[in-house]
């Protein structure tokens, strides 16, 4: 094979690899094009300074505000449930487990990571609910923030798992080594020397964990109740942007203005998404370059 | 010490979840799956019957979205590791597929809508002079959906894969005057198959799971037969678990075939991610990597 042939197929390669850059662009674009023809029948004010979401009410209002607190109702709370089950379960691989446990316990996650979203949320809506409502007391809504944030964080642990134990790793030997030569014991070693110099890598699982939350849409649809109401008891039911999205979007009359508010919902949902994943990705840059 | 049980607890917590998740399940739909559950297709307004159409449906959808996304995410892979690994080009790359990797799975649905079926369906449909043929959800758009979804997966494993091939393999195949394609393709790829058909089975496994981008390109409530070809819509596993979940004629009476629908769709979800995961052993035993 000559030279001219090599560099042909080596052409070919970069212009398929170009199709990521091109794909993000598409995505960003579409969405967003879709998103900003709302404003041409519906005004910005109606979408920020009122609190009503009625799409099939006589005057119809697309306020974001109810979507954009259902969706940190039900992300915050899981993020704070998965981040500390995730960072507890991430240590413990990381710093205490032998070897084979750790290999045993990381094809666990990595099960739980390949269960359907879908599937939890069957899970949660057909019993967390329910054991919840006897817990309160049937004093509040049955679907709730709650109930979906514990399906959100048995999807985020993975994530938060699996990265903390790899930051954790990275951090050299030296560290552990000098600890324990001043007599540290093993928890002095984790919690005040291995901890803070993988503190990037930590907070850069806690932010893709927290990006994936905000995302995740089918667990929230099944078992968030979707009323658009403004509150922050988590134990009434709420609408979180992607939920409310993939509700109304099957009924939907393509061209409506019902249409292009869902579509600006997801502009705003995506933007969320891609500030805290760059967020991420400099922290991640950070505590790689750190390891090495 | 206190603390070395709290953590050890996080982990029994998480086992004993999904111990019981899987439990729940299987004993929920236990009586309702057999040989004739997975060869029948619904019947009497999805109370009975068994669940072949959503299960055609599925494996159908797989299977195309994997002849979409591979060959890109392949030769993506290809490029990003062996032929320009560097550079500002290569980098910006990496950052797009990792920004891809994070939109939500409803944000694709979005924009298979958007996108394949409204700008380019309808556009196809113009040039061909049909009416409503290429521009409508179906199995076609829904697969590009998914492809565009699982593409990162692909390509992050492509990647992998190469990467762990020893360097001297290329060292030695340039020292005998081939080509960076005769190299990639005769020495590199080979020998780093397994851990890319590794990926090529987590990316079907996640293919396969998701639900919110097939929901509005193409998958449908019911159908009362397979679909036809490729432009016509179908029913999907993950999706049937929903709309029975959420709205079934008759709640009670499909609560077992809900259970047992769970069940088969995680059955085959872990069944792929633990061929990937045996996969991955047995590749890295052989090379002692």
């Amino acid at each position: 094979m000559g030279r001219f042939l090599d560099r042909v197929v080596v052409l070919i390669h970069f212009l398929f690899s170009l199709s990521s850059l091109l794909l993000i662009v598409l995505v960003a674009l579409f969405i967003a094009s879709e998103g900003l023809r709302a404003l041409k029948f519906i005004p910005l004010g109606n979408f920020f300074l009122q609190p009503f979401w009625q799409a099939h009410a006589s005057s119809q209002k697309y306020s974001l505000i109810p979507l954009i607190l259902g969706t940190l109702m039900t992300s915050l709370p899981a993020l704070v449930l998965s981040g500390l089950v995730g960072l507890g379960i991430g240590i413990y691989i990381a710093e205490f487990a032998s070897p084979r446990l750790r290999g045993l316990i990381k094809v666990i996650i990595e099960i739980l990571a390949g269960i359907p979203s879908v599937v939890i949320g069957f899970f949660v809506l057909t019993t967390v609910t329910d054991f919840i409502f006897e817990l309160t007391q049937y004093q509040f809504d049955r679907l709730n923030a709650l109930v979906a944030s514990i399906g959100v964080a048995l999807v985020i642990i993975p994530i938060i798992s699996t990265i903390t134990d790899d930051a954790l790793r990275a951090v050299p030997s030296d560290y552990r080594d000098a600890a324990h030569s001043l007599a540290a014991s093993k928890w002095d070693t984790t919690l005040r020397v291995v901890l803070p110099a993988a503190a990037s890598g930590v907070v850069s699982a806690m932010l893709l964990g927290f990006g994936r939350a905000i995302g995740e849409t089918m667990i929230v649809l099944m078992a968030v109740g979707n009323a658009k109401v403004i509150t922050i008891n988590p134990l009434r039911s709420v609408s979180p942007i992607s939920a409310t999205i993939a509700s109304e979007m099957g009924d939907v009359v393509i061209g409506s203005e019902h249409y292009f508010a869902l579509f600006m919902a997801g502009t705003v949902l995506f933007i969320i998404t891609f500030l805290v994943n760059l967020l991420a990705f400099r922290y991640t840059e950070k505590f790689s370059l750190r390891s090495s | 010490m206190f603390l070395s049980g709290l953590v050890r607890g996080c982990t029994l917590l998480m086992i004993l979840v999904i111990l019981y998740l899987l439990f729940t399940l299987i004993k929920g739909g236990h009586s309702v799956l057999s040989l004739k559950f997975i060869t029948q297709m619904p019947k009497e307004g999805m109370t009975k019957g068994g669940i072949l159409t959503p299960l055609v449906g599925t494996i159908l959808l797989a299977l195309t979205m994997m002849l979409m996304a591979f060959p890109v995410g392949f030769l993506t892979g290809i490029h990003l590791s062996e032929f320009m690994p560097s550079g500002w080009i290569s980098r910006i790359i990496r950052l797009t597929v990792y920004l891809l990797a994070g939109v939500p799975s409803i944000i694709f649905g979005l924009f298979g809508l958007a996108f394949f079926i409204i700008f380019i369906g309808n556009r196809i449909d113009l040039l061909l002079g049909k009416e409503n043929l290429f521009g409508k959800p179906s199995l076609l758009w829904a697969a590009a959906t998914l492809a565009t979804l699982v593409l990162p997966i692909i390509i992050v494993s492509t990647t992998e894969a190469l990467k762990a091939v020893p360097w001297e393999f290329r060292e030695g195949s340039y020292a005998l005057g081939a080509t960076r394609t005769q190299t990639t393709y005769k020495v590199v790829v080979p020998h780093a198959l397994p851990s890319i058909l590794t990926g090529i089975v987590l990316a079907l496994s996640r293919g396969a799971g998701e639900t919110a981008p097939i929901m509005i390109t193409g998958a449908a409530y019911y159908m009362d037969r397979l679909p036809n070809s490729l432009l016509d819509q179908f029913m999907a596993l993950p999706y049937h678990v929903f709309t029975m979940a959420t709205q079934s004629v008759d709640i009670e009476a499909t609560l077992p075939i809900q259970y047992a629908s769970s069940a088969l769709l995680i059955l085959l979800t872990i069944t792929l991610n633990l061929i990937a995961i045996t996969l991955r052993i047995l590749y890295s035993q052989r090379t002692g990597r």
